[in-house]
């Protein structure tokens, strides 16, 4: 499946790239217009079946958007050392020992979640005036 | 065709130049000198209208401005003149977004109507989206107070109103086209809710400005 990358726009309506299989020049437009648009404050959607998530950042190297907040995919050692997590000050009164079980606050946090950007289709829209 | 109480201003190259400046019925708003303060407003439901208070070298008088006729029919010559920044192909490559997003018998209904409604997944709420007037929050089931049994009820939450990018001050437009600005609200309401909540403007559903 070709990804596609909708940009609802003014002037000559809502700007459309598609990605094409050896067509680097399309491919190299939407990085720039994607990285510059989150630098802007657009926000991006992918959509999943039928289901709009949220693009938190964009990885231009893989060309793949990140649908979780960028540092789950900074730390990758915190699942494989789940002591470390949830001992923050706030959370705990004292070093957790092997019976007591470890307090966990917060969203849990999972694997981030990455999808190529020339397989999915994403919609962009610009940061509100009002209304 | 003029309103009452609202100047027509009208574009130069717009038709219908004799019209220019003309108010239907007379000026009748007083003139606000520098010493005028606002003491309270509130809107009047057995008027229709937003009531001021208003103090003046301190005599104090109320003034009503109804949220009818005159203002209504401003925003909508207002949104009339916005459309000149659309073109049809803009609108038309908007529409066949749009029918990738929904089912075809709400296309359908958008398309003759311009409006279709949706459910949001996760919150319940019924959303009405019309093409140039803010996006209407039904709830479906209300109490009337805590400890209250749930009932079914519909009622109107709020009215939003969200135009990326930009907007023409005193109208329903955009600088994007009608369709646009729906799918912006579609998308927004599907992808992120909250966000949509938190950046639009909410209008009471009395107000002109909510389009009921």
């Amino acid at each position: 499946m070709n990804g596609q990358l909708d940009v609802l726009n003014c002037g000559y309506g809502h700007l459309q790239i598609k990605f094409d299989k050896g067509n680097e020049d399309d491919a190299d437009k939407a990085r720039r217009v994607i990285k510059d648009m989150l630098k802007r404050g657009y926000c991006l959607f992918v959509e999943i079946d039928g289901e709009f998530h949220k693009v938190k950042a964009f990885d231009p190297e893989r060309d793949e958007y990140i649908l979780k907040d960028p540092a789950d995919i900074e730390v990758p050692n915190e699942q494989a050392n789940p002591a470390a997590e949830g001992t923050t000050p706030a959370t705990t009164a004292e070093a957790p020992t092997d019976a007591q079980p470890i307090r966990r606050v917060g969203r849990p946090r999972g694997p981030s979640k990455r999808l190529s950007m020339r397989t999915h289709r994403a919609t962009a829209i610009g940061p509100t005036a009002g209304g | 065709m003029p309103v009452s109480n609202l100047p027509l201003i009208l574009e130069k190259r717009y038709p219908y130049q004799k019209l220019q400046g003309f108010t239907l019925g007379g000026n009748k708003e007083q003139d606000l000198g520098d010493d005028v303060k606002i003491r309270n407003s509130w809107y009047s439901w057995e008027r229709n209208a937003i009531v001021y208070v208003v103090e003046d070298g301190g005599k104090i008088f109320h003034v009503t401005v109804p949220e009818a006729g005159g203002k209504k029919l401003g925003l909508w010559f207002n949104t009339m003149q916005a459309a000149e920044a659309w073109t049809v192909e803009m609108e038309l490559r908007a529409l066949g977004k749009l029918k990738e997003m929904i089912r075809s018998h709400l296309y359908n209904a958008y398309f003759h109507t311009g409006t279709f409604i949706e459910m949001s997944k996760k919150t319940g709420i019924t959303y009405v989206f019309r093409r140039l007037r803010p996006t209407i929050a039904l709830t479906s089931r209300m109490r009337l107070g805590l400890g209250e049994e749930w009932r079914d009820d519909t009622r109107i939450l709020t009215i939003l109103c969200l135009h990326p990018l930009g907007y023409y001050g005193g109208s329903w437009g955009g600088v994007m086209c009608p369709t646009d600005d729906v799918i912006a609200h579609l998308t927004l309401m599907r992808g992120d809710e909250a966000y949509f909540w938190r950046k639009a403007n909410h209008h009471p559903s009395y107000s002109a400005e909510g389009g009921l």
